[in-house]
């Protein structure tokens, strides 16, 4: 091998890189969707427990049926993706229990800032998945 | 034989191997079709090269359905990234050796 076959072989490996790195951004994409979905959702359930049956499967319909088409058009799984997400979901549940006892035992029910607070604690994982994965 | 180009994995070292490679270093797992589309090969070549790189120890295959269609994976072992990290560094020290001004 000469200097210029082994420079075209960096070359090579970099724009293979860059491809593939750049289709990340699809799972950047289903962090930003599952956070913003479970904020929507623990929100609306406690500023409007009444309306529950009405927005319940509507929306989780949507929600399911926008990460089936970005789960669709992942073709490549960024490294540590798989581990943080795994890590998100576990600690998703952990905060969405604290959501729901604070929601239930400490606030008042309606719309308030504190329930958009609490209602955001179970995206914050995901959000932070989806962070990681991006600025690699 | 003390030129690092000795030191190349012929295993890694064609064009198209060299793509794959970098294209499953570069990932957790790629599905079949982003890499024949990446490395740009036919389905067939890029099956047969496959081929070579699992027999080496380096690639894992998974296959699964999503639907009803059928989804094939690849991914490096560790083994795989063990080699393809010693390959880019000899590489690397082609290049530097290459880059250096001739002596007199």
């Amino acid at each position: 091998m000469t200097d210029l076959p082994a420079r075209e072989a960096l070359a090579e490996v970099a724009r293979v890189r860059r491809r593939i790195r750049s289709l990340r951004w699809w799972h950047v994409a289903a962090g930003l969707v599952t956070a913003v979905s479970l904020t929507v959702y623990y929100v609306a359930m406690a500023a409007w427990p009444d309306e529950v049956d009405v927005f319940v499967l509507p929306w989780l319909a949507v929600t399911a049926g926008i990460l089936l088409l970005i789960r669709w058009r992942m073709r490549a799984v960024p490294r540590e993706a798989a581990r943080l997400e795994e890590k998100a979901v576990w600690i998703s549940v952990g905060l969405a229990l604290v959501t729901i006892a604070v929601n239930n035992l400490l606030l008042p029910p309606g719309l308030s800032v504190w329930i958009v607070l609490t209602g955001v604690l179970p995206a914050l994982p995901f959000l932070y998945a989806a962070w990681r994965v991006g600025r690699r | 034989m003390s030129h690092p180009r000795h030191r190349l994995d012929e295993v890694i070292h064609t064009p198209v191997r060299l793509s794959i490679m970098a294209a499953l270093d570069a990932a957790e797992r790629v599905h079949f079709g982003l890499l024949r589309d990446t490395v740009e090969v036919s389905d067939s070549l890029l099956s047969k090269h496959i081929v070579n790189l699992e027999e080496a120890g380096y690639v894992t295959v998974t296959k699964g359905h999503e639907g009803r269609r059928p989804r094939t994976w690849y991914a490096l072992t560790p083994l795989g990234r063990e080699a393809f990290a010693t390959y880019l560094a000899t590489l690397d020290e082609i290049v530097g050796r290459v880059s250096q001004p001739p002596l007199r």
